[in-house]
């Protein structure tokens, strides 16, 4: 073939090869067009065994055509393979359409709830463990010795009656009982563990309370205990006020009041701004201002003599107060019954 | 605790401290104050009441006369004179009056203290033009049980509050602690808010009665000075000529008490003042009109004043001892320290009185009350302390009253009272408080509540005042002077604990255990430790549990053995209200019956999970187990026998569950838990067939766990080269257990296995009766190199006749 028919052949091809890969509509098409092309045997190939026919001069003209055709075609279909690869992805992707508020709405497994008690437990634990303390456990099922006789309560004293025990069927009459506080815990503590003692006694006691909206006959306390020398009242105060506004917020104090425990002398009950109104008075807090939270004061020298302290190098404080009731006030349950039921439609709202 | 400010008042002039009002006005700011100062002094107020206010429109009228109305049986028409308003017709609901009593009577437009504005009404028909009033209406008093009886004496339309004298006053009632017998009394608040305010306080004193030579007295005797330390007689006569002082009667109703007879009250008022229980009885009812004090006898009865016969009695072995009151027969006339007879009770007609002032051991009136379940005015007295100089001051403040004097006064015990003395050192006391207290500080805190200072080198001295019995020891002191310094001017110092704060292992555990649990669904319960003494035994445990000796109620009368009986309760209360599905968790103690070294109940802590499904329950559960056993960072338990659990005696406390879906949860080596389904027949018993859904429970021993958790965990180095993995399946006898197969196959594929599980399990026809298939994937895994071809078929070679060995399974061509 002369060299214009070579060259016509060539514009002939890319012409053809234009309208081709226009038209292919999918990518695995497009591969066997590309062969049919500038493949081996391809129509590019049978215009390259023609060059050797050519002379030099010629060849030169028809191979820089060929080479020019070669490179438009694969531009052709590498833009073809863009569009055709967008599509398809495109498509697949619409295929595998998902309304996915479906899988927000159906019956499905749902996270649990740890109990309200539990939870207020570790938030008030966390704050005396950012303060330094160490949290200490204890039996709920106690000797009278270390909830009453070791805590400087002996047999006819009034606040024994005023904490009605439940006495247990063990051992000799009136010897053992379910724990009316978490005080014996500390009685524990001191007794086996030399100060200086930095711990909080949380847990579940018992009082032989009818229940009502304010008392159910087990409940949960949070105690606290300090032994250390030369800890003063002003430690009491400032610990009860740190404590408040880590946990009630910055915003709220604290005020001691005086008060009668005969494990503690001086003896106080402390009061916190009213977490209702914020302390202008409210029906909650009487229009005081304040709510009685827990009752604290300086550990009695009985009681630092009944676990082989000597009241005269040592002092300390101690505090309490209840986990139900710090609960019931941050969530507005106004009954505590609603405790003892276990209804998962309560549970699960925390 | 009620006092009145007017009676506080006479002991110091509080009125003073109102910058707005006065006597006849009370400011909202005074109050305020007294409340303020009152709450710091640790005399907690409970509740404040403004009484003999806003009665304006209250005037004194007679009725005239009472009419039913037809068709009421609850009120009636009644007409009063209201002497210059004339005669007006009011429906009154009360029954206690009769024509030509006096009565409060309400006009319309009054605005009662009670919060009630009177309008004109119809009642059945008839027109009511006004209200007649109750005490409690008019906050007169606490008798609410029908009108308030008016003196005839009175004018009629005069207004209630001039005819009565009545003038504004406030209630505080205070909540007062055991340990302040003194504030029992209006003296002992008003001493204490006296120095809070450093206004003069007015000390009662003693008055020295010329009595003559009356000498009847001296029968009088005191046998046992345990029981009575101090003992004071006065005769009085002529007692019906005796009048008491006005503001008397109305004071005690406000305070809560009855007002009876000029004697009664004045024994009354003396007791609510100073705090000194006096009892009078007539005279001549008593044999010679003397009394003695003794223990009592075996035989020793006496009707009480409320008309009950108490059998008295004294035995020191068992510790109590009663105090009776005699007459010179030795007839008993009155229980010391607690109430009188009824034979020598004041009446009408009485003209001599023998007064009883005495000071009685607190602890023996204590047991004498509680024993006999008889608590009074007195006995609460007594049992907290009262102060053993009063006697001659109640005497005095009695006759004051009265406006006589004795005919004859004995003391049959004289007083012999040494005040404490109790040292304070400066040191202690600035320390404990955190600040420089000067002498003359102290002394300005302590000297008005009556305690002496006296310095002692460089430290003091104090005496302790006889109305302070809680008052021994210095840090007591020192109380005092925090609570009359003021317990919110010491400072707030914050701690430096020299140690880091911190959970421990087991608490940090507890914690993430409660996490795992509410991340696999299962809500937190708190469930009773107290259970019925019947409520074990339907899950198998035995009743034997460890009873409570006073229980209030028989549901809650034993400590649980587990925690299922609670966990059913829960099930049953969810069950019954259609909520489903149930994934209950709990963490809690349990108590055995069995005794520890330190003398009580073996207290042992558990976990359980409950879970219901309308399928098969028990192969969620076990998945839980899995995931747990996981979480401890645990092997995987042994599923063994439930048998095993109650072949010691410490494993009784486990339920028994459905006989074959259930299994004893073993980890290395010791029974820890138990799993399995609740039978179908006790979940419809407990739930009434609420639920058909299945019930599957799981309950572990957490100090078990506890102990065979592993310590920190040594990295493995993780291999560089690829896995290979293989599946094989077996024809299995029926009998052969899944856990027991997969772990043989594990152990027989050789060091390489890094795992080895059940992924599917099936029977069918073709495979013949008592015949299963499981299919095991297997991977191996070599850390320095990659597995070879002929490693895999050697461990399945080896793995096939392994299996056929133990357990005549066929590996089945994959």
């Amino acid at each position: 073939m002369t060299i214009d028919e070579l060259l016509a052949q060539l514009d002939e091809i890319l012409k053809r090869a234009e309208g081709h890969f226009a038209d292919v509509t999918k990518v695995a098409d497009l591969r066997e067009l590309e062969l049919g092309y500038i493949g081996k045997k391809g129509f590019l190939a049978e215009v390259s065994s023609e060059l050797r026919n050519l002379d030099p001069e010629a060849r030169k003209v028809v191979g820089e055509a060929l080479n020019s055709v070669r490179s438009k075609i694969a531009s052709y279909s590498e833009s073809a393979r863009d569009v055709l690869v967008a599509k398809e992805t495109e498509e697949r992707i619409a295929s595998e359409a998902q309304d996915l508020s479906e899988f927000l709405v159906r019956k499905t497994d749902r996270i649990g709830s740890i109990h309200l008690i539990s939870q207020t437990r570790a938030e008030l634990e966390d704050v005396f463990v950012g303060m330094g303390f160490v949290v200490e456990d204890g039996p709920e099922v106690e000797s009278e010795w270390n909830n009453f006789e070791a805590l400087n309560i002996p047999r006819h004293h009034p606040a024994r009656a005023s904490q009605d025990s439940f006495f247990l069927e063990f051992g000799s009459a009136n010897s053992v009982l379910l724990r009316t506080h978490t005080s014996p815990t500390q009685i524990r503590v001191m007794s086996t563990q030399p100060p200086p003692i930095y711990a909080v006694m949380p847990g579940r006691v018992y009082r032989r309370d009818t229940a009502d909206a304010r008392h159910t006959p087990a409940f949960h306390q949070i105690e606290g205990l300090v032994i250390d020398k030369r800890i003063n009242f002003a430690h009491l105060a400032g610990t009860i006020d740190t404590f408040t506004k880590a946990y009630f917020g910055p915003n709220k104090t604290s005020r001691l009041r005086p008060a009668y425990f005969p494990f503690t002398e001086p003896s106080a009950e402390f009061e916190i701004t009213c977490t209702i109104c914020d302390g202008t008075g409210c029906r909650t807090c009487s229009n005081t201002g304040w709510i009685e939270l827990g009752g604290c004061g300086m550990v009695h020298p009985n009681v630092l003599v009944s676990v082989g302290l000597d009241p005269e190098e040592w002092s300390g404080f101690a505090f309490g107060f209840g986990i139900d009731r710090c609960a019931q006030m941050k969530h507005a349950i106004s009954d505590a019954r609603v405790y003892l039921d276990n209804d998962i439609r309560f549970l699960s709202q925390f | 605790m009620k006092v009145l400010l007017s009676w506080l008042s006479e002991f110091a002039d509080f009125y003073s401290l109102d910058k707005e009002g006065g006597p006849d006005e009370i400011s909202d700011a005074l109050v305020k104050t007294l409340a303020d100062a009152m709450n710091n002094l640790g005399l907690v107020v409970e509740e404040i009441d403004k009484v003999g206010g806003n009665l304006d429109a209250v005037f004194v009228a007679k009725v005239v006369e009472i009419e039913a109305i037809k068709g009421a049986d609850k009120i009636r028409r009644v007409i009063v004179d209201v002497g210059d308003k004339g005669e007006i017709q009011v429906v009154c609901g009360a029954f206690n009056f009769v024509v030509g009593d006096y009565v409060p009577y309400a006009a319309i437009g009054a605005a009662l203290p009670n919060g009630l504005t009177i309008k004109a009404a119809k009642m059945r028909g008839v027109d009511s033009f006004g209200m007649l009033c109750s005490k409690t209406e008019l906050r007169l008093g606490a008798d609410s049980s029908g009108l308030m009886i008016l003196d005839r004496a009175l004018i009629l339309g005069t207004p209630i509050a001039e005819a009565l004298s009545i003038r504004p006053d406030v209630l505080f009632d205070l909540a007062i602690e055991a340990n302040r017998p003194d504030a029992n009394s209006v003296i002992g608040v008003a001493r204490d808010l006296a120095a809070h305010f450093r206004l003069p306080f007015c000390q009662p004193m003693a008055v020295s009665f010329d009595v003559g030579k009356d000498d009847s007295l001296k029968l009088a005797r005191v046998t046992d000075l345990d029981l009575c330390d101090r003992l004071l007689l006065a005769r009085i006569g002529d007692v019906s000529k005796l009048k008491i002082k006005e503001f008397v009667p109305l004071r005690l109703e406000l305070c809560g008490m009855r007002s009876i007879n000029p004697i009664v009250d004045a024994s009354n008022y003396v007791m609510l003042e100073l705090g000194q229980p006096t009892h009078p009885y007539d005279a001549t009812k008593l044999a010679s009109g003397v009394v003695s004090v003794r223990a009592a006898k075996p035989t020793d009865e006496l009707v009480t004043l409320d008309g009950v016969v108490r059998k008295l009695a004294s035995d020191q072995r068992d510790g109590f001892l009663d105090i009776v009151i005699v007459d010179s027969k030795d007839e008993v006339v009155g229980l010391g320290g607690i109430m009188g007879g009824e034979s020598s009770e004041i009446s009408d007609s009485t003209e001599s009185v023998l007064l009883e002032i005495a000071h009685f051991n607190s602890s023996t009136i204590a047991k004498t009350s509680k024993r006999l379940q008889l608590r009074s005015e007195a006995s609460a007295r007594f049992e907290r302390g009262v102060d053993l100089e009063l006697p001659p001051i109640a005497l005095a403040r009695f006759c004051e009253l009265l406006d006589t004097s004795p005919s004859a006064v004995l003391e049959v015990v004289p007083l012999a009272f040494e005040p404490k003395r109790v040292k304070l050192r400066f040191e202690r006391l600035n320390s404990y408080l955190n600040h420089e207290f000067m002498i003359d500080e102290v002394k300005g805190l302590l000297e008005p509540i009556g305690f002496g200072v006296v310095p002692m080198g460089a430290d003091l001295s104090i005496t302790v005042p006889s109305f302070r019995p809680d008052c021994s020891i210095e840090v007591d002191i020192i109380e005092e002077v925090a609570r009359h310094y003021g317990y919110s001017k010491v400072d707030k110092l914050r701690l430096n604990p020299p140690q880091v704060g911190g959970l421990n292992r087991r608490q940090k555990l507890r914690r993430e255990i409660r996490g795992f649990a509410r991340d696999n669904g299962f809500y937190e319960m708190w469930g009773s430790s107290m259970l019925s003494p019947t409520e074990h035994s339907p899950f198998g445990i035995s009743d034997q549990a460890v009873a409570l000796s006073n229980p209030l109620a028989r549901e809650e009368s034993v400590l649980r053995r587990s925690l299922l009986p609670s966990m059913a309760r829960a099930l049953v209360r969810n069950s019954n209200r259609q909520i489903t599905p149930i994934r209950l968790f709990e963490m809690g103690k349990v108590f055995e019956p069995r005794v520890t070294e330190e003398g009580l109940p073996l207290e042992t802590e558990r976990m359980a999970f409950l879970l219901t499904s309308p399928e098969s329950a028990t192969d969620e559960m076990t998945r839980i187990l899995g995931l747990c056993f996981g979480f401890f960072k645990l092997p995987q338990p042994i599923l063994d026998s439930p048998t095993v659990l109650h072949e010691e005696s410490i494993m009784t406390s486990w339920p028994i569950l459905h006989s074959t879906r259930s299994a004893a949860v073993v980890s290395n080596g010791t029974p820890i838990g138990v799993l399995g389904e609740l039978d179908r027949d006790l979940v419809a018993t407990l739930t009434s067939n609420t639920t058909k859904d299945r019930v599957a429970y799981l309950e572990l021993d957490l100090g078990l766990i506890f102990a065979q958790l592993p310590g920190a965990v040594q990295a493995k180095a993780v291999s560089a080269f690829p896995p290979s993995e293989f599946d094989l399946a077996f024809l299995v006898p029926d009998s052969v257990g899944a856990q027991e197969m997969v772990n043989a196959v594990r152990s027989s594929a050789g060091e390489f296995c890094e795992s080895a599980y059940l992924f599917d399990s099936y029977k069918s026809k073709e495979m013949g009766e008592g015949i299963k298939s499981l299919a095991v994937k297997i991977r191996l895994q070599n850390p320095n190199a990659t597995v070879t071809d002929t490693e895999i078929q050697d461990a399945i070679a080896r793995i096939a006749s392994d299996m056929d060995m133990s357990f005549g399974a066929k590996l089945r061509t994959v």
